[in-house]
């Protein structure tokens, strides 16, 4: 279970370990990776493939109860990204349409197994066993990087935990 | 009439707001416990006192006169229970005492068969510590009403009204209610309060809220299927700290219940 004094962390890890799980073992996400954050220079001088980095989580607002803790609503930016060589414009809708039909998708989304490593190892989790429920996905946005032989977009996820 | 006059700025503890409120609530049918303890009710949005209505209003009007004596009858207080939708069912169940799921009952009607009373409420106002209490409110004798329920696409609050016939009160910083309930015995006249009764109010105001410092004293006869205790304002008085029957002592059966204030300790 995410953590109150580490939820940004633990949230982070969990939707990483989460997105690695498919580019490790779902078509057609095995074609792409997975990148912790934003994506270190040598990963743009390999781009050996398509990949999905995953930013952290900002928190967006609350959800009260009277008298007690609340449950807090995160924002939190994933997006893809890749050039000619690797795939181009018709990869981009690619990984477009599977981030989106994934998250928008109750069931698939948080029922998809994984494991994660926080203050102990969960094996064959889930985000909703974690304690993360995805409320909403929007995007994906094209975001310009400059390079025009490159190409990225970007999504919002809307998480409650 | 000083009409310059300017305001000091309200102070950061006055500004109150919901999300620290502490609701909780003790059953108005509580096993015999000196004091009954608070249970804290979760997912709460809102608790709502509405304004009173009356059954009746009229004058009385005197021949040959001018005055009128204005009278009204039946004073009801609706209470409304906002509440996080997924734990409707549950807070339902427990102002029913009962349990909602496994080792209890697994459906919980909409429908409310009786006009009994379900239980005590009160609403601590804190301050945005969550610690430091301003002020609270009493909401004595709370009889649940039938409920209704939507599914929106969006969010909405899962909703529980019900309703008081006794008047809800606010209950100074320092000072709480206290239920206790004994179960009563043929030769006791005089049962132990749990703490000293603060002055409930002005005991020459005549209203249904209080008597002889006490918020109410109940006697409940279980041999005649008494469902929720009748309200004593003879025979009976709080002495120190004690209640002490005076006529109508209790039956074996019987169960007397004390509502009253104690300073916080």
């Amino acid at each position: 279970m995410i953590r109150e004094a580490y939820k940004v962390y633990d949230i982070h890890k969990v939707m990483y370990e989460l997105l690695t799980e498919l580019t490790t073992t779902t078509v057609p996400w095995t074609d792409w990776a997975t990148v912790y954050g934003w994506p270190e220079t040598e990963v743009f001088d390999k781009l050996d493939k398509p990949f999905i980095y995953v930013l952290k989580p900002q928190k967006s607002g609350n959800v009260w109860q009277q008298g007690g803790l609340t449950m807090r609503t995160y924002e939190m930016y994933i997006g893809g990204w890749d050039d000619r060589n690797t795939g181009g414009p018709a990869t981009i809708s690619v990984i477009d349409s599977a981030i989106t039909a994934f998250f928008e998708n109750p069931q698939t989304c948080h029922s998809t197994e994984f494991t994660v490593t926080l203050d102990s190892t969960y094996t064959n989790t889930t985000i909703k066993e974690m304690g993360i429920v995805v409320e909403n996905i929007s995007g994906g946005e094209w975001k310009d990087v400059g390079d025009k032989n490159e190409f990225r977009i970007e999504f919002v996820l809307t998480l409650r935990a | 009439m000083n009409v310059d006059g300017q305001l000091v700025a309200p102070g950061e503890d006055e500004y109150l707001r919901g999300q620290n409120v502490l609701n909780q609530f003790v059953l108005s049918g509580a096993s015999a416990a000196a004091p009954v303890a608070w249970t804290p009710l979760y997912g709460v949005q809102q608790v709502t006192v509405g304004d009173s209505t009356y059954a009746n209003e009229y004058q009385i009007m005197q021949q040959g006169a001018l005055q009128s004596t204005n009278k009204k009858t039946g004073p009801t207080w609706p209470v409304t229970l906002n509440v996080l939708k997924g734990d409707t069912a549950d807070v339902l169940a427990q102002l029913r005492g009962q349990t909602f799921g496994s080792s209890g009952y697994v459906s919980m009607p909409f429908m409310v068969s009786n006009d009994n009373v379900n239980v005590i409420i009160t609403s601590v106002y804190r301050e945005a510590d969550n610690v430091t209490v301003h002020v609270s409110r009493l909401i004595q004798d709370f009889i649940l009403d039938d409920m209704g329920d939507d599914t929106p696409m969006d969010y909405a609050d899962g909703v529980i009204s019900g309703h008081t016939y006794y008047p809800p009160a606010w209950v100074k910083t320092g000072y709480e209610p206290v239920l206790d309930v004994f179960a009563g015995t043929p030769s006791t006249a005089s049962y132990p309060l749990s703490a000293v009764p603060a002055t409930a109010q002005d005991a020459s105001i005549e209203d249904l809220y209080h008597f002889d410092n006490a918020v109410f004293i109940k006697l409940k006869d279980n041999s005649a299927g008494d469902a929720e205790g009748q309200r004593r304002v003879s025979g009976v008085s709080i002495t120190g700290t004690s209640c002490v029957f005076t006529a109508g002592t209790p039956a074996a059966s019987d169960v007397v219940s004390v509502l009253y204030y104690k300073a916080t300790p």
